[in-house]
């Protein structure tokens, strides 16, 4: 008999036949009515508990037909406690139905909170396997709850405006900076970079939210803001970021540049071992945006060099600035490991030299065109 | 050599990307990982080309028929109960690892038992199906899950976000001693030419490993040492890399797909290392089980209801053993006894060789 099969067989066959129907039944699954998804999280400092937490949550309220409800609803619900996961402990007795961290894409975080030692709070979201690593950090002025309970006039239903200023989703700005939490984390526990976090405000009546500035991050030193100017240099230089423009002011003259093309490249120099300077290459390539008078296609040249003196003034401004303040958002110290031979105390070596150094900045700007008329 | 001896090494080397060995990587991320690694790589193809020629001279025999041929009994049962029970445990640390994984990211809310439970049934099945199609299976799924898995990870190396300056870093700390645990650890990827000792019997043609297998073997090794231990690095960053349990489940959980299906590839990662390690679970026992079934003489047994009853408390053997130290091990003690296991590899192949000599020589007088 060649088709015979084994008893054995027959039997595991059965078994797992059985089997199968048991788990389809149950499965230990809640149905997505018995479940609330958060879609954001805030951390205030609490007002009543020493060194405890707010914690604001905001939940999307699901509702059958979107074309039904005319602008979009949320829950916000708020507790005080001395650590994040006891907030939302005591959070989940509050609703009748499962919190989900799961599609939790945003976490503020109030300013306040963020200098000095971050991980108290980190260690919460790094932690919990459902809460997204990719999910969006970012700083909140004045407080995370206000910004969470912003519903701005462009909200559409079934969306949250807070997701898409963020990861290119939506809107795309040199201004903006997105920053992940793993990527927070990475930066706050390497040592030789400082992890920079875009900072949330409402306007005056909190029905818009901006995204401008950033706020880098001090493990031992005092975390800095870096105002929108700064934002827009440290984004296009490091982190890629297009639509950088640039107006240039020269007498009369009034030009706005708008780059599309920026490398940057830098180089470490070190004499007898220990860091001396940086050399630091920008090429830019653009074009012209808007100009107060007609402008001669022959004289490109010149435009190139009156951006480029000033640009170069900004970058240095910038990174003086951060290294006065011990800071370095862009990781040149995570390069000057990346790029030695470990020994014992080569970081150590490099912290002595950071306030120190020099930067050479050499820009060079190249103005392709000049849009559709002279 | 034939394709299917390429699919054993493959499965093995997948199934280990996600699983314990990064994690057993990284903690030596600052004590000697990258030399342990560039040494495992040198002995990995070594050994596979060693044991692949030593085998080449018996097509079609396996391993434990071999034994039984041309040793005495005394050496050939406790060898090859030996051999057994080495393999049934490096299934074992798979599977403990995956529903783990499974637990944490996946099904939180279900319990260990049904998870395991679960697994091993369906394994189950594999390990009573015919070895013929156990080779099948395994050709099937690789080729509908590895085109995936090349395309996840072009997609990873291609990221934004994977910071190579952290990878610099750790590519500077390679002037450091190698680590015993580190070098056992990374040579357990090259081991998938283990399952040949008994696959082999299906294998007819007469297998040759000269330069070109060497070189493909070693460029695969490579290239999953290499993602194994200095992606992670990338994204988690290489200060505090010593933290994190599961880093390959935590990388992935990095990524993001922008205008994908699911914006956390996560899911499909976990979907997709999860079948290739079920396959490699699958496989172990398989040839483990056939392991037992020679040094016990279960194959041997005249009647056939005889040797199902034994096979079926064999099974059941398995299951206990898995279910049991699957609920009672705890994180930092799977960690431990894993490291052990990787421990005795060296000693599993110097062992190995030298029963695979000693069969070659009296087979040829």
């Amino acid at each position: 008999m060649k088709y015979r099969r084994s008893s054995v067989k027959d039997i595991l066959l059965t078994f797992l036949l059985i089997g199968t129907v048991i788990l389809q039944s149950g499965c230990a699954f809640k149905d997505i009515d018995k479940r609330f998804f958060v879609s954001a999280i805030g951390v205030d400092p609490a007002e009543n508990i020493e060194n405890g937490y707010k914690v604001t949550l905001k939940i999307a309220l699901p509702y059958g037909a979107i074309k039904e409800s005319t602008q979009p609803s949320y829950a916000y619900l708020s507790q005080e406690g001395e650590t994040i996961g006891e907030s939302i402990r005591m959070l989940e007795t509050h609703v009748d139905k499962v919190l989900e961290l799961g599609h939790m894409k945003v976490i503020v975080i109030n300013e306040e909170l963020l200098s000095g030692s971050l991980r108290p709070f980190m260690d919460f979201f790094t932690r919990r396997g459902d809460v997204q690593l990719i999910a969006y950090v970012a700083a909140a002025r004045p407080s995370a709850e206000k910004v969470l309970k912003t519903e701005t006039k462009t909200e559409a239903p079934a969306s949250v405006s807070l997701f898409n200023y963020f990861g290119d989703t939506g809107t795309e700005s040199p201004f903006i900076i997105t920053t992940y939490l793993f990527q927070l984390r990475r930066d706050y526990y390497m040592e030789g970079i400082s992890p920079v976090l875009p900072v949330i405000t409402t306007n005056g009546d909190h029905e818009e939210l901006i995204v401008n500035k950033s706020l880098v991050i001090g493990d031992e030193n005092e975390s800095a803001s870096l105002d929108d100017i700064e934002t827009k240099y440290y984004n296009s230089l490091f982190k890629d970021a297009n639509g950088f423009s640039y107006k240039t002011e020269q007498g009369k003259m009034r030009l706005l540049l708008n780059f599309d093309r920026i490398k940057m490249k830098y180089k470490i120099i070190t004499k007898n071992g220990v860091p001396e300077a940086i050399d630091m290459k920008v090429t830019m390539a653009g074009e012209i945006g808007e100009s107060r008078q007609r402008l001669s296609l022959s004289k490109l040249d010149k435009y190139d060099k009156m951006a480029e003196e000033e640009i170069k003034k900004k970058i240095l401004h910038l990174l003086k600035d951060m290294q006065e303040k011990k800071l370095d958002p862009f990781g040149f110290g995570l390069r000057y490991r990346a790029t030695r031979l470990q020994k014992d105390g080569l970081y150590e070596t490099w912290k002595e030299a950071y306030p120190e150094l020099e930067f050479r900045v050499s820009v060079d700007v190249k103005l392709m065109s000049m849009g559709t008329n002279q | 050599m034939s394709r299917f001896v390429y699919f054993l090494i493959t499965t093995n080397m997948i199934a280990n990307i996600a699983a314990s060995l990064p994690r057993v990587l990284l903690s030596g991320s600052n004590n000697g990982a990258i030399t342990s690694m560039a040494l495992a790589l040198i002995f990995g193809v070594f050994a596979t080309w060693s044991v692949i020629r030593l085998l080449s001279s018996f097509p079609g025999k396996t391993l434990p028929e071999l034994m039984e041929t041309y040793l005495s009994k005394w050496l050939f049962v406790p060898l090859l109960l030996f051999f057994a029970i080495n393999w049934y445990v490096s299934g074992l640390a798979t599977l403990i690892t995956y529903s783990d994984i499974l637990l944490r990211y996946l099904t939180p809310e279900m319990s260990i038992y049904s998870i395991v439970g679960t697994f091993i049934l369906f394994i189950t099945f594999g390990l009573v199906m015919k070895g013929r199609s156990v080779l099948y299976t395994l050709e099937i799924i690789l080729v509908l899950l590895v085109p995936i898995i090349l395309y996840f990870l072009l997609k990873v190396y291609l990221d934004r976000q994977l910071d190579w300056d952290n990878v610099g870093v750790a590519i500077m700390n390679v002037n450091s001693f190698p680590n015993y645990t580190l070098f056992t650890a990374s040579s357990y990827i090259f081991l998938g030419f283990f399952d040949m000792l008994y696959f082999n019997k299906y294998i007819k043609k007469k297998m040759k490993f000269g330069i070109k297998e060497g070189l493909i073997v070693g460029g695969m090794g490579f290239f999953v040492l290499f993602t194994t231990y200095f992606i992670p690095i990338g994204f988690i960053g290489f200060d505090g890399i010593e933290d994190i349990l599961y880093p390959w489940i935590v990388t992935t959980d990095s990524i993001r797909m922008k205008f994908g299906v699911v914006e956390r590839i996560i899911f499909i990662f976990l979907l997709i290392f999860l079948a290739i390690a079920f396959l490699n679970i699958m496989i172990h026992w398989h040839v483990s089980l056939k392991f037992f079934q020679g040094a016990l003489g279960i194959d041997k047994l005249e009647k056939r209801k005889k040797r199902t009853i034994a096979n079926s408390i064999l099974i059941i053997a398995f299951w206990t053993v898995s279910i049991v130290v699957a609920v009672k091990i705890t994180e930092y003690g799977l960690f431990k006894y894993i490291n052990y296991f990787y421990g005795t590899l060296p000693f599993l192949f110097i062992l190995l060789m030298g029963t695979l000599m000693l069969v070659k020589r009296r087979a040829n007088s």
